[in-house]
């Protein structure tokens, strides 16, 4: 090791061993050590005798240097075990420096985690108009004028005989459509309920719809896919059920329930003292519905289903009340 | 539809320990439909029995209270009770005996009321749920004291299961009793007991004539005479079981016809025969305009889509909605007719909605029932009748019109296709099993089931294979059946331009520190009117419920002005965006792409507020924003003049992207004038639809340079009219060496002197191919003086 290197190494240990010295005896034992004069320095700079004549100076230097700063440095921590100095005291407990950022609404982050998942196992993402026809959101999901299927859903009809989408449903037969067999899309948005407003029930409120439409498509494919949905949101595996749900578009149709989070499962007022939490509809699509969207139902088959991402979105982060999320409140948005 | 366990045993052995009513609605909810709620009637009056007043004085602390010693059978309390109802010694009435919870919730303690304590309550009927009116239902000797009010008062010991309706639409087989009960054999494999129908024995005193004019509307109609009528209340096992469904008993003919209809799910109507003239029924649509008062004695306005039953000269009923006033049975009617008919699901569904009259009659009739189902419940119904009522007897001959056609609906399962739809091996036996306790009959031959639907299932429920595969399924039970994840072939899912950009745009934003919100997509008739629209421009919904949701809205931005009004008073700084769809009322896409016309246009929009208390300068923050989200787009960004109504002080501009302007691009500062949200507020609000589809360039590498910058700053005083953007130019046409020009800052003052400002901006030069010379940059900064002294008369400050 060169003598500049060894001088570097004692700097090193002097730095860390004052860091320790307590008392002013421990300062002058570590004087006595590192410049006494059978001292760590005095013992290094034995090797000068070696050195060429043109590094002699500089290390000569270099030594003095670090000298003087071994003494200016046990002087100050004299100063300070004797209270004479103050140490530049700063209070390493005060904030970072705010780093300003936004913040995406609550719905695009669940639907964004959702699409991702989709998008994963190789669907589409599509989206769709608001304003939609009575054929795309009624009829051509096996719901003709005056069923009684159309009071499950209070509607609000347009001047122009158009409706605001009851569903994100609207897009089943646009998509069959547009891209025909194999199919596998998803349709997130916003859909409309004329209904009174409370706690849980909203006019404007977003839907996550799916399709896949394929060779032999079974309920068993449909739960698996289901239960990698939820266990993708919610991070990790609930309980899941299922049962009978009538919806005209599908056949057979679901409902699918999940595990209350709030509870486990025991039963509060969450999931109305049963345990379970509604969350989906879905089933195997109806074969009315793959003719309205030009596909043989006899040759293909598929799964649709829909969820509320309100419902899902509040049940993922404990919000107890729907109209937060149109309020615009940023006390609600920046929590998330 | 509440249904009554007691009700549905009649038909149904349901083990009474092994079988808990929370478990049957489990079971019903995991194959069948939804339970809403399991109420136990016999609890809900627990802890309230008959109490005899043995005592009455005068509270000594209050004037208005008295201190009564009551025999509640076992032991003697004291009940202290105000003056509602006025009560004397002898009084046997309900008493609440603490502690207990009463079925309105209130909670009954012990409790010291004015210094004396009472041990209990007396109970008006509307404490105890069982009417609305505040009085005391008494009690005779024959009542023991201590019986338990629900025993005192006959009420049902029952559990009820609350279900749903919306989980039932498709299924009118359920809205009975018989029908809930199938449903419960097949669950526990248990066998169904329909009660038995005896034939009906006419004599042909009367001469009762049915005429049906529109037999769409009306495939089937049976009238029956009954005569011998004794009106009187019905048998206390009926009220009970009526009770128990919801529906309160009136008397033996009205609570039979409902009765049926909740034990088959069809409806029926009595008419007393003394108001039916001509002894013909008619059915027949209404005239348009005709006036029709209902049973509930509302006067109704029909349209000629209505179906009415008339006798020869007026109408006597609302065809499966309502009954007449007019014709409606009496206390001392003898003699009626009982209608047992089918009506057009459309038919009663529009006058009940249109009427907004749902009854539980409508509600049945609108999910189209069997026809033959109209026969079973009129050969039951008479047979209680007769059963009820001693004397009563069947004085005409069955009147059926029948223009209904039977439809025998049978369906070729294969085995391997519910295989392939399942996922998973059923056994054979299993399914047939299954199909027969749901009262399909089933065939087998080779791997198909050759399956016929029972009429009671025909009518829209059940129709194909897919249809079968629901009903072996949930039987089976959902939870049985395995579930695998498809099998696919991979393929890249197409990419939604827009939607892609949609999050590129979002987490931008996020970054510069703006929070995302969605606003409701409607405009209120006064917004309309504040931001200056044009009603005629505006889409408009028909059936809006309130005010507010008259309009859709034409622009995001009404929305986040409201947003930052709101947030003010919490915050100094407001940062929020949206990106939505606004409406307009001009065609859009096709319908459907048949030529039937257009949805409204609704392109998205992306629009932002910035509100600030203390900063100024808020129309360059929004300017900032969209030139940087252009830089991050790569999108080639310049500015047009422009001034309309919101933009306040002529500050705003239109956005235009790669050279071409489209429509509704802006930035701006927010004119408080038209709406004042008491902090300036600065507005960018873009066509989102628009600039998804501008194409993109891909971004490309520009070598690092290799030589080093130098970078000049500089000031120059020049006329206060003399635009930025110009001297730029200017600036930078004056030499290729110029690789970049920085705005730094202007200001004026006197010093300047009058009109003038001075302009300070940082100019870098470099070359390509070597160091550039500090006296070389000299040379040019002398250039560009020159030039900007030559067009604009700038001079170095």
């Amino acid at each position: 090791m060169s003598l500049e290197e060894q001088l570097k190494q004692l700097r090193n240990k002097f730095l860390h061993e004052i860091g320790r010295a307590k008392n002013i005896q421990a300062l002058s034992d570590l004087e006595i050590k590192f410049l006494g004069r059978k001292g760590e320095m005095s013992r290094i700079l034995k090797g000068l005798k070696n050195l060429s004549g043109e590094e002699k100076p500089k290390i000569g230097a270099l030594a003095n240097e670090l000298k003087n700063q071994i003494v200016n440095d046990l002087n100050k921590a004299s100063q300070v075990i004797k209270g004479e100095a103050k140490e530049e005291l700063i209070d390493l407990t005060l904030p970072g420096k705010k780093v300003m950022y936004g913040r995406l609404h609550p719905i695009t982050l669940v639907k964004n985690e959702l699409a991702d998942i989709f998008t994963s196992m190789s669907f589409m993402v599509l989206d769709g108009p608001e304003a939609e026809s009575d054929f795309y959101n009624f009829e051509s999901l096996n719901i003709p004028p005056y069923h009684p299927a159309r009071d499950m859903q209070d509607t609000f009809y347009l001047k122009d005989g158009n409706v605001l989408r009851t569903q994100t449903s609207n897009m089943q037969v646009r998509a069959m459509q547009k891209y025909g067999p194999p199919l596998r899309a998803v349709f997130p948005g916003r859909v409309f309920r004329n209904e009174a407003t409370d706690a849980s029930h909203e006019t404007n409120f977003f839907q996550f719809e799916g399709l896949m439409i394929d060779k032999d498509i079974n309920i068993g494919n449909l739960v698996a896919t289901m239960q990698e949905l939820i266990s993708g949101v919610l991070k990790k595996q609930v309980e899941v059920r299922l049962r009978p749900g009538y919806f005209p578009f599908v056949e057979p149709g679901f409902e699918m329930d999940v595990e209350c989070l709030n509870c486990g499962g025991k039963g509060c007022p969450v999931c109305k003292h049963s345990g379970w939490v509604e969350i989906f509809g879905c089933g195997l699509v109806h074969p009315n519905v793959l003719k309205y969207g030009g596909i043989d139902p006899k040759k293909w088959s598929g799964f649709a289903f829909g969820l509320g991402l309100n419902r899902l979105v509040m049940v993922k982060y404990g919000i107890n009340d729907i109209r937060l999320f149109m309020s615009g409140d940023l006390r609600f948005l920046k929590q998330f | 539809m509440k249904v009554s366990i007691n009700w549905l045993k009649k038909y149904v052995d349901i083990p009474n320990n092994s079988l808990k009513p929370n478990e049957l609605a489990l079971k019903l909810t995991l194959s069948t439909m939804e339970v809403e709620d399991v109420i136990d009637m016999s609890s809900a009056l627990k802890g309230v029995v008959i109490g005899k007043m043995v005592e009455i004085k005068k509270h000594p602390n209050a004037d208005k209270l008295h201190v009564a010693k009551v025999d509640v059978g076992n032991k003697m309390i004291q009940v202290i009770f105000g003056q509602v109802v006025k009560l004397k010694v002898g009084d046997m009435l309900p008493i609440a005996v603490a502690p207990v919870t009463l079925p309105t919730g209130t909670n009954i303690k012990k409790a010291k009321i004015r210094g004396i304590e009472s041990e209990g309550m007396c109970c008006l009927d509307s404490e105890l749920g069982i009417s609305e009116e505040d009085k005391v239902t008494f009690f005779t000797d024959k009542v023991k004291p201590g019986t338990p009010v629900a025993d005192a008062m006959n009420l049902p010991r029952d559990v009820i299961l609350d279900i749903e309706n919306k989980s039932i639409t498709h299924r009118p087989d359920l809205w009975g009793h018989i029908g809930m009960a199938r449903e419960v054999a097949a669950i526990l494999g248990k066998k169904l007991k329909e009660p038995k129908l005896l034939p009906v024995k006419t004599k042909k005193e009367l001469d009762l004539k049915v005429e049906i004019k529109d037999k769409n509307a009306c495939p089937r109609y049976i009238g029956i005479a009954i005569s011998g009528i004794k009106i009187a209340p019905s048998p206390v096992w009926m009220q009970k079981l009526l009770s128990s469904a919801g529906i309160r008993p009136i008397n033996n003919i009205v609570d039979i016809t409902n009765f049926v209809m909740l034990e088959f799910g069809q409806p029926m109507h009595a008419f007393d025969i003394r108001q039916i003239e001509g002894g013909k029924i008619i059915v027949k649509k209404a005239q348009s305009g005709q006036e029709f008062i209902t049973l509930d004695g509302q006067k109704r306005q029909l349209t000629s889509e209505d179906l009415l039953i008339n006798d020869t000269k007026r109408a006597v009923a609302l065809a499966g909605v309502m009954g007449g006033l007019n014709s409606e049975v009496k206390d001392d009617t003898k003699t009626i007719i009982l209608e047992s008919a089918n009506f057009s699901p459309v038919v009663i569904r529009k006058t009940s909605a249109r009427l907004n009259l749902r009854t539980e009659a409508s509600a049945r009739f609108e999910k189209s029932l069997d026809p033959n189902m109209a026969e079973k419940a009129a050969v039951r119904a008479v047979n209680l009748i007769l059963e009820i009522i001693p004397g009563a007897y069947v004085s005409s001959k069955i009147a059926d019109i029948n223009y209904s056609k039977s439809k025998k609906i049978k369906i070729k399962l294969d085995l391997d296709f519910l295989q392939k739809k399942i996922g998973e091996k059923i056994p054979d036996k299993k399914v047939i099993e299954i199909l027969k306790n749901l009262e399909f009959k089933v065939n087998k031959s080779k791997n198909f089931l050759s399956v016929e639907v029972p009429g009671f299932r025909a009518m829209r429920d059940v129709s194909i294979p897919e249809d079968l595969v629901e009903e072996v399924s949930r039987i089976y039970g959902f939870q049985n059946i395995k579930s695998s994840l498809p099998q696919i072939q991979i393929k890249k899912p197409e990419l939604d331009k827009e939607l892609a950009l949609e999050r590129t745009v979002k987490n931008f934003l996020v970054g510069a520190n703006f929070a995302e919100t969605y606003n409701y997509s409607f405009m209120t008739e006064k917004d309309a009117k504040i931001f200056g629209y044009n009603e005629k421009n505006l889409v408009e919904l028909k059936n809006y419920a309130a005010a507010d949701q008259r309009f859709l809205r034409p622009c995001l931005v009404p929305g986040l002005i409201k947003n930052a009004e709101h947030n003010l008073p919490y915050f100094d700084e407001i940062k929020l965006f949206e990106l939505g769809r606004v409406f307009k009322n001009e065609p859009g896409e096709y319908k459907t792409g048949k030529g039937d016309g257009f949805l409204p246009n609704q392109p998205k929009r992306l629009s932002g507020i910035i509100v600030s208390k203390n900063s100024k300068d808020l129309f360059f923050s929004a300017k900032g924003i969209v030139e940087s989200l252009a830089q991050y787009l790569n999108l080639n960004i310049s500015f047009k003049d422009n001034d309309y109504l919101w933009v306040k002080n002529r500050q705003g501009l239109e956005v235009v992207f790669n050279g071409k302007p489209l429509k509704h691009n802006y930035v701006y500062l927010f004119n408080r004038q038209v709406y004042d949200i008491k902090a300036e507020a600065a507005i960018f609000d873009l066509n989102f639809t628009q600039l998804a589809k501008l194409p993109v360039e891909q971004k490309k590498y520009s070598p690092i340079p290799q030589f080093p910058e130098i970078k000049r700053d500089l000031a120059v005083v020049t006329g206060e009219n003399i635009l930025w953007a110009d001297v730029k130019n200017e600036v930078a046409a004056a030499d290729p060496l110029i690789k970049g020009i920085e705005y730094l800052s202007v200001f004026s003052n006197a010093g300047l002197g009058m009109n003038k400002k001075s302009l300070a901006f940082s100019i870098i030069f470099r070359s390509d191919k070597r160091t550039l010379l500090s006296e070389e940059v000299d040379q040019i900064i002398k250039k560009i003086l020159k030039r900007l002294e030559e067009k604009f008369g700038a001079k170095l400050r």
